[in-house]
């Protein structure tokens, strides 16, 4: 009886165990192809969105509570930057300056709604007008599917599944490139005032979020880290290839469930052209029939590989660029740095900061002068600690206030 | 370029020599309509 038991919790044991193994390396591909979705954007110099949002827009502003350091290994291990905490969207003016008229914009103009819902509305697709606005490009990004993870595939589009299932393969090696990507934007010195403006309205919310040290005594700086620029994509064109086919198989254009292209005994070019378009135009209804929320279209199949455009719905937001702005404790914003340059550990441009200084920085004046020697210890603490801050911005800024403090502490030096 | 804004008047010639400690060797200032200033190196 008692073997019997232990018999069978050892093998609910070994099955709970062999379906954690399975989770797990499920969870890794997944995490893996939309870190790998999410670098591609990143090459490009521009933070990706994950998941896919129409609704990202100029002007939004999010509270970034997560240090810097965090920041980044987050950007690391997950590709993308959490947009979580949105607390304004503001609709900036100057557009029709920027851009001189151009793209469709106008003085009365609402930028971007009048490229997603243009007046008067269209009648039929593309139902919105983003074919006017400046226009960009991404380069194409190469992934591999193991058998196994085709269904559950992470990355944010449709046409991926559909052709793993039209070529009845778990394995399958692919690409995607961006189709009909749009841009819009405006410069920092634009967006900053209309931003000064927001936060002078709302100094007393922005009091809440000011300098702080956390229970272990280190520093906590806020930021409002605001959208300036962002990347539309109409769609993607996806092409897979069977790594069953690649591999070697000499079994090309045999069986398979559904009957994807092969030229077979046909020997006129003009019948081979002909069955092709219909096989094309049949697997492409086929396909939509199949999966209503997505605009999918069949460019070329064969029984080794199939080319998919697949048109957004709408468009979707892939990227954007954002500036992040220091919360002071008084609630007012400090200078604009870079978001993409300060999470990726980029030297950023000295800028500016606002004054603002206290007793802590007269104590590390008098330590400064005390041995020369002082300042090569200083500005290795503030390599480590404050993105290689310079010592006269450090003690003249009111950002610094907690940092400070913190360097009084760490260094070691009497108030 | 580097600069400090909003200074008081009074705090100008800390910042400058601040600046001046740090290695700089072109430090300019400029008064805002507020009557604070701007203290800016090159």
């Amino acid at each position: 009886m008692h073997r019997r038991l232990f018999t069978a919790l050892a093998a609910l044991t070994f099955l709970l165990a062999g379906c954690r193994t399975l989770d797990k390396r499920r969870d890794d591909q997944l995490s893996r192809v939309a870190k790998d979705w999410c670098l591609t954007i990143r090459a490009s110099q521009v933070l990706p969105v994950y998941p896919l949002t129409e609704d990202l827009q100029v002007g939004d502003m999010f509270l970034v509570s997560t240090p810097i350091e965090e920041e980044m290994k987050n950007l690391e291990a997950d590709g993308f930057l959490p947009l979580d905490n949105v607390i304004a969207r503001i609709q900036p003016a100057g557009w029709q300056q920027f851009y001189n008229g151009a793209y469709g914009i106008s003085d009365t103009s609402v930028v971007p709604r009048n490229w997603q819902f243009p007046d008067p509305p269209p009648t039929a697709p593309p139902l919105t007008a983003w074919t006017t606005a400046p226009g960009a490009a991404f380069p194409s990004y190469t992934f591999q599917v193991k058998s196994g993870a085709g269904a559950n595939l992470a990355i944010p589009i449709q046409s991926v599944p559909v052709g793993l299932s039209l070529l009845q393969t778990g394995d399958a090696y692919g690409t995607v490139n961006i189709a009909s990507a749009s841009t819009y934007g405006l410069p920092i010195s634009v967006l900053a005032p209309q931003v000064n403006a927001w936060a002078a309205e709302n100094q007393d919310f922005l009091r809440q979020y000011g300098p702080d040290t956390d229970q272990r005594g280190r520093a906590e700086q806020n930021y409002v880290r605001v959208v300036y620029r962002v990347y539309v994509a109409g769609g993607v064109n996806v092409s897979l290839i069977n790594n069953e086919s690649r591999g070697g198989r000499v079994d090309a254009g045999a069986s398979k469930a559904v009957a994807l292209f092969d030229a077979g005994a046909t020997t006129e070019a003009v019948n081979a052209a002909k069955n092709y378009e219909s096989m094309l135009t049949s697997l492409s209804q086929s396909v939509a029939a199949a999966t209503p929320s997505a605009s999918i279209q069949i460019a070329s199949a064969s029984s080794r590989g199939v080319a998919i455009n697949e048109t957004f719905s709408r468009p979707l937001v892939v990227g954007y660029l954002a500036f992040d702005r220091p919360i002071n404790a008084d609630g007012r914003l400090g200078p604009p740095i870079p978001t993409h340059a300060r999470v990726t550990g980029q030297p950023v441009s000295d800028g500016t900061a606002s004054f603002g200084t206290d007793s802590n920085a007269d104590a590390l004046r008098a330590w400064l002068s005390a041995d020369p020697d002082n300042r090569a210890k200083l500005n290795a603490w503030l390599a480590q600690n404050a993105a290689n801050t310079s010592i006269a911005t450090f003690l003249n800024g009111t950002q610094f206030t907690t940092l400070r403090a913190k360097a009084l502490h760490d260094l070691g030096i009497q108030e | 370029m580097e600069s400090i804004t909003n200074v008081p008047p009074a705090n100008v010639g800390r910042v400058v020599q601040d600046f001046i400690d740090d290695g700089a060797t072109n430090v300019a200032v400029q008064q805002n309509p507020d009557g604070t200033f701007n203290v800016t190196r090159d």
